[in-house]
């Protein structure tokens, strides 16, 4: 085979062996990484694994906000006005994060204590911006 | 009555600006022969800076009988921010973003020389199509100089008390330049489609270079303001807005490598032209997805469906003409090169390789939630941020480790000695231990990682740096290009540094209380309360004490509050020392007067936003010194 035909076939062999790579890296990453949502109906109907991250949104309940005495842990429920899920949550609360409000958590689901145990509660910038799933599961 | 007046110049601009592309398009398939069509951008230019005066004037004088200007501007705003908040909403940015392209064409009109006058304005055409586009979406969608009347509030809205900040002022009109300005090489592929040949690599080169610079500032200011300003001290957070400006950076820093190639040996030309038409691709995919509001996103603006649609059409229009041009187009190669394994060309087509894949594999986490939503039914996903760190550092890190090797190596022409490469191997092995016993107690995968990345850039810089002793000229020639390469090394170190080597601490304080993290002690001694003319805010002083030399200074993080809006913003209080950033935030203040914040330490944070400078000042030393010393 001449030099430059067996160059080529390096070449190609090696853009191919990359893409493929590449691919799979994709596609193992996104198995492991993507959060779905759920509504408290949701939770209620169709529970997810508890080993699974998921993210919960929906209005912060009403009067349900504790605070614990003297750690950061947070407690409060999250209704779509049909369902409510109780909500455990340690750390810092996003400045826009207020009862009665829309409020997204990423974290895993226990179904047999219907508790939500967050890891992150998103801020969003905007006062009057209600994520769109909250919007959907309000409906 | 001043607003019509703005108005109308937006209409005159968009008409010419359609005059000239039908002209240069008419001319083409007709062979009739037209005046200097590169003149109207002069005009245009004017035109749409006198318009984007006529916003500011309703800004500045608090006109809230115009619409956008009561939804973004508040009559207590200091008067620096009336005038930037002219682009803190979805029209106004895209005025100053329409103004922008116009000045690009302006002075790549001033600045390039061409045989054939017709070959200038058929270039010039294609960014016509572009700006037309973008200018008849505003006059009839996104028009900045709509009325509301009866004006409903005398008080107007706000400016989002988070753009009301120094670094957000600066930070959309230079990522914009850099968006704009690759509209530039789009017009010399496509031109070259239509066999306007006149040197087309020179110029996609130096001005994907040019823009490329911009948009690295701008990316790197948008990042730094994240840091400081949304409160949390994070840098990068893989939002949908980030990864849109991402995207087109990787495509253009690939462009600029292709044309290299395609300049110097004449290959890689089809490969050249279609990087150039998906770079502004991206753009728009990027510019559909901040302003549909299809992602939910931290920062995208106030969102309205119709708008959306309109840009998809916009994009997928762009899209499909500029394929048919480039799939009738009759490019060829200098086919009698061939490349060898161990050459430059080969180099360039890894990194051409690994930057496109990163590029795509990004974009497709981005836009992926949006598939899933369609095909799923409904149901709703996020791709998190652990998604794309487990998918670019692998990719990232083979590009910066060819990186280094890679510059040093010849066009397959002459040959690449075995000396460079074991040479090359040597210093990359040397710095790596240098770095590794200075900077790290201990050594994770990541750190072993990032070391390498940043001793094989350096390596190539430093090797290709004693090259001067042969060849002066050589220094001189490659100092744009080395300099961008250790602004690429510094970046990574910095991100490495932060990645694995910040601490953080959430806390409850009261006054007098203290609290130690990595070797600072940290005491809140005192509160206190200012009043401005648009907020008021609580301050709550920290005294940091550095444990290992005794020296202490205060630090002072807010809680404001934004009457008009109605907004609470968390302002970040944080102490450069030369090896670290020690950053204090305000959570809230409990009732029994205890404050709730978040201490941490950010070692070398600065070296990411630090590197992107060197980036961008090696791009613009690459494009002026090509300019002054043709």
């Amino acid at each position: 085979m001449k030099q430059h035909r067996k160059n080529r076939i390096y070449v190609i062999l090696f853009i191919g062996i990359s893409i493929l790579i590449s691919i799979f890296l994709v596609f193992s990453a996104l198995q492991e990484n993507i959060n779905l949502f759920y509504s408290p109906t949701d939770l209620q109907n169709n529970p997810p694994m508890s080993d699974k991250s998921i993210r919960a949104g929906g209005l912060v309940k009403e009067n349900s906000l504790i605070r614990d005495k003297d750690s950061l842990k947070i407690f409060f429920e999250i209704t779509d006005l049909k369902n409510t899920v109780s909500v455990s949550y340690e750390g810092l609360l996003p400045d826009l994060f207020k009862e009665n409000k829309g409020v997204v958590a990423t974290g895993y689901f226990y179904p047999s204590a219907n508790e939500f145990v967050a890891y992150e509660i998103l801020a969003k910038h905007d006062e009057n911006y209600v994520p769109k799933e909250v919007k959907k599961a309000l409906e | 009555m001043i607003p019509e007046i703005g108005n109308i110049f937006l209409i005159f601009a968009f008409s010419i600006s359609v005059l000239s592309f039908l002209s240069s398009t008419f001319s083409y398939y007709s062979n009739v022969q037209i005046y200097d069509l590169s003149k109207n951008i002069y005009l245009i230019f004017f035109l749409l800076l006198a318009s984007f005066f006529v916003l500011e004037f309703s800004f500045l004088t608090d006109d809230f009988s115009v619409l956008y200007v009561a939804n973004n501007s508040n009559p207590n705003l200091p008067m620096y921010y009336k005038f930037s908040a002219l682009w803190g909403g979805h029209e106004g940015s895209l005025l100053l973003f329409v103004l922008i392209i116009s000045i690009w064409m302006m002075v790549f009109s001033l600045l390039s020389s061409y045989t054939k006058i017709e070959d200038k304005n058929l270039v010039l055409s294609f960014s016509h199509l572009v700006l037309f586009s973008l200018l008849g979406f505003i006059i009839f969608s996104s028009n900045p100089f709509e009325r509301l009347i009866p004006i409903a509030s005398m008080s107007g809205t706000d400016l989002n008390p988070l753009l009301q900040d120094f670094a957000f002022t600066i930070h959309p009109p230079i990522l914009y330049f850099g968006y704009a300005g690759l509209i530039i090489p789009f017009s010399l592929a496509l031109a070259r489609c239509f066999n306007v040949t006149e040197a087309w690599t020179t110029h996609i080169r130096n001005w994907t270079v040019l823009s490329w610079s911009f948009l690295t500032l701008g990316i790197a200011l948008g990042s730094w303001w994240a840091y400081y300003e949304l409160g949390w001290g994070g840098w990068w957070f893989w939002d949908p807005v980030e990864n849109s400006s991402l995207v087109p950076w990787l495509l253009a820093t690939a462009l600029f490598h292709s044309a290299i190639v395609s300049n110097s040996r004449k290959i890689f030309n089809n490969w050249t032209i279609l990087l150039a038409i998906l770079s502004v691709i991206g753009c728009f995919i990027g510019m559909f997805l901040v302003r549909s509001g299809i992602l939910t996103s931290v920062h995208s603006f106030a969102l309205d469906p119709e708008r959306g649609l309109i840009l998809l059409m916009i994009t997928l229009a762009i899209t499909l003409y500029s394929f048919f041009v480039f799939f009738k187009s009759d490019v060829s190669d200098n086919n009698s090169i061939n490349y060898s394994i161990v050459s430059k060309e080969y180099f360039l087509l890894i990194n051409n390789l690994f930057l496109v894949i990163l590029a795509v594999i990004i974009l497709f986490g981005t836009i992926y939630p949006i598939f899933y939503e369609i095909f799923s039914g409904g149901r709703t996903i996020s791709v998190g941020a652990p998604y794309f760190n487990l998918v670019t550092v692998p990719i990232a890190f083979f590009l910066a480790f060819f990186q280094g090797y890679g510059v040093l190596t010849k066009w397959s022409s002459s040959p690449n000695s075995i000396k460079t490469f074991s040479t090359t191997l040597i210093v990359i092995a040397f710095l790596s231990l240098v770095f590794s016993y200075l900077l790290f107690n201990y050594l994770s995968l990541f750190n072993v990682i990032g070391i390498l990345m940043v001793s094989s850039i350096i390596a190539g810089v430093l090797i290709s740096a004693i090259r001067i002793f042969d060849n002066k000229r050589f220094f001189f020639n490659n100092l744009g290009m080395n300099l961008a390469h250790i602004g690429i090394a510094v970046t990574i170190f910095g991100i490495g540094a932060v990645s694995s080597h910040s601490s953080s601490k959430e806390v409850i304080l009261e006054i007098g209380e203290s609290t130690t993290l990595s070797n600072y002690e940290f005491t809140l001694i005192a509160e206190d309360f200012k009043e401005e003319s648009n907020f008021y805010s609580q301050i709550a002083i920290f005294q940091v004490e550095n444990l290992t030399n005794g020296d202490s200074f205060d630090l002072k993080p807010e809680k404001a509050f934004y009457p008009a809006s109605r907004s609470i913003m968390t302002e970040s209080a944080i102490a450069i020392t030369p090896k670290e950033d020690v950053y204090i935030s305000l959570s809230e203040r409990l009732n029994s007067g205890e404050w709730i914040a978040k201490i941490q330490t950010k070692p070398f944070v600065r070296f990411i936003w630090l590197g992107s400078i060197l980036m961008c000042l090696g791009g613009i030393f690459s494009f002026s010194r090509r300019l002054l010393f043709k």
